[in-house]
C-alpha cells in the first residue's frame, strides 16, 4: 500500500511539473507567433508611412 | 576587431569587462551558457535526488516507504515559500518603483509558488493516506496551506480578471503584500497548534533529528528543487518581459493603424 501510494505520489509529482514545463512552452510558443505577428503589422506600417 | 554594442546591458558588461577583465569574461559566458549551465545542472541534480530519495536513504521503520515522499514534499514547500516570499518582495518593489519588471517578478513567482504549493498539497495527501490512513484532515497546517492556495489562485485570477493594466498591477501587488501574512503562519502552525503534520526535522543551530543519510538525501533534493525553481523564474520571467513587451508594440501598432491619414 504504502510503495504503491509513494509511486503514484511521485509519478504525480513529476507530471504536474511537467504538465507546468508543457504549459510554459506552449505559451512561448503562442508569444513567438505574435511577436512574428506583431513585426509584420509594424513593418506594413512602416510601408505604409514610407509610401506617403 | 570593433564590437558593436547593442543593448544597456551590453554597454554596462563592456564597461565591466573594461575595468575587471576576469569578472567581465564571466559574466558574459554565463549571459551566454548560464541557462544550459543550469538546465544540466537541475538535471544532474533530480537524477541525483531520485537516487537518493529511493536507494541512498533508508526505509524510515515507523512509517514506511511513503516517509519517502518527503523527499519532494519538503523541496517543494520550501520553495514555495520562497516563490511567495519574492512575490511580496517584487510586489513591494513594484509599488515602490513604479517599475514593471518588478510587477513580472512578482507575478512569475506567485504562479510558481502556486504550481509547487499544488504538489506540495498533493504529496502530502499522498502520505496523510499511507501513514495515517486519511487523505485530509483540517488542522492547522493544512489548513493555513490550502488558504496560501487560494490566495495565490486569487492573485493570479485577479491578473488575468484586470490584464496588463497599471490598476490591475497596483490591486495584484496589494494582495502580494498582504497575501503573505498567512505564509509565516503556515510554517509556524506546526509549533503554534496541536497538528498531525510532523514537527520541522531540520532546523538552523540544532541538532537533526534524522539519520545523516536522511539529512544528505534531503539536502541533495533541497539543492535540486530549488535549481529547478531558479530555471523556471528564469523561463517564467523571459516569457512574461516577452508578452508585456509584444502586448506594448501592439497596442502602438493599432494606435498607429487607427489614426486618421
Amino acid at each position: 500500500m504504502g510503495t504503491t501510494l509513494l509511486i503514484i505520489g511521485y509519478a504525480l509529482i513529476w507530471l504536474g511539473l511537467l504538465a507546468y514545463v508543457g504549459w510554459l512552452a506552449l505559451r512561448m510558443r503562442g508569444v513567438r507567433a505574435e511577436v512574428e505577428a506583431t513585426r509584420e503589422l509594424l513593418e506594413r506600417r512602416g510601408g505604409d508611412a514610407g509610401g506617403r | 576587431m570593433q564590437t558593436v554594442i547593442h543593448s544597456p546591458g551590453e554597454r554596462r558588461l563592456a564597461d565591466i569587462q573594461r575595468r575587471a577583465p576576469v569578472i567581465g569574461a564571466a559574466l558574459r559566458w554565463l549571459r551566454r551558457y548560464g541557462e544550459w549551465a543550469l538546465l544540466v545542472l537541475t538535471a544532474a541534480g533530480m537524477m541525483l535526488t531520485i537516487w537518493a530519495s529511493f536507494v541512498y536513504a533508508p526505509t524510515e521503520l515507523v512509517e514506511g516507504p511513503i516517509q519517502r515522499i518527503f523527499y519532494a514534499h519538503v523541496p517543494l514547500a520550501w520553495n514555495s515559500y520562497v516563490a511567495f516570499f519574492f512575490t511580496l518582495a517584487g510586489s513591494a518593489l513594484y509599488l515602490w518603483r513604479r517599475d514593471e519588471r518588478w510587477d513580472s517578478f512578482a507575478r512569475v513567482n506567485a504562479e510558481i509558488g502556486l504550481v509547487f504549493t499544488t504538489l506540495t498539497l498533493m504529496s502530502g495527501s499522498f502520505w496523510g493516506r499511507g501513514f495515517q490512513g486519511a487523505w485530509w484532515w483540517w488542522d492547522a497546517r493544512l489548513t493555513t496551506s490550502l488558504l496560501m492556495w487560494f490566495i495565490y489562485a486569487g492573485y493570479l485570477a485577479l491578473r488575468s480578471y484586470t490584464g496588463r493594466t497599471a490598476q490591475g498591477a497596483r490591486a495584484a501587488a496589494v494582495v502580494g503584500i498582504l497575501g503573505f501574512i498567512v505564509t509565516p503562519i503556515n510554517y509556524l502552525s506546526v509549533q503554534w497548534w496541536n497538528t498531525l503534520h510532523p514537527q520541522p526535522i531540520l532546523e538552523l543551530g540544532a541538532q537533526a533529528k534524522l539519520p545523516g543519510s536522511m539529512v544528505a538525501a534531503l539536502m541533495i533534493s533541497l539543492v535540486s528543487f530549488t535549481l529547478l525553481y531558479a530555471l523556471l523564474l528564469i523561463e517564467a520571467y523571459k516569457l512574461e518581459r516577452t508578452q508585456a513587451l509584444v502586448a506594448r508594440l501592439r497596442a502602438e501598432a493599432e494606435l498607429l493603424e487607427a489614426e486618421p491619414e
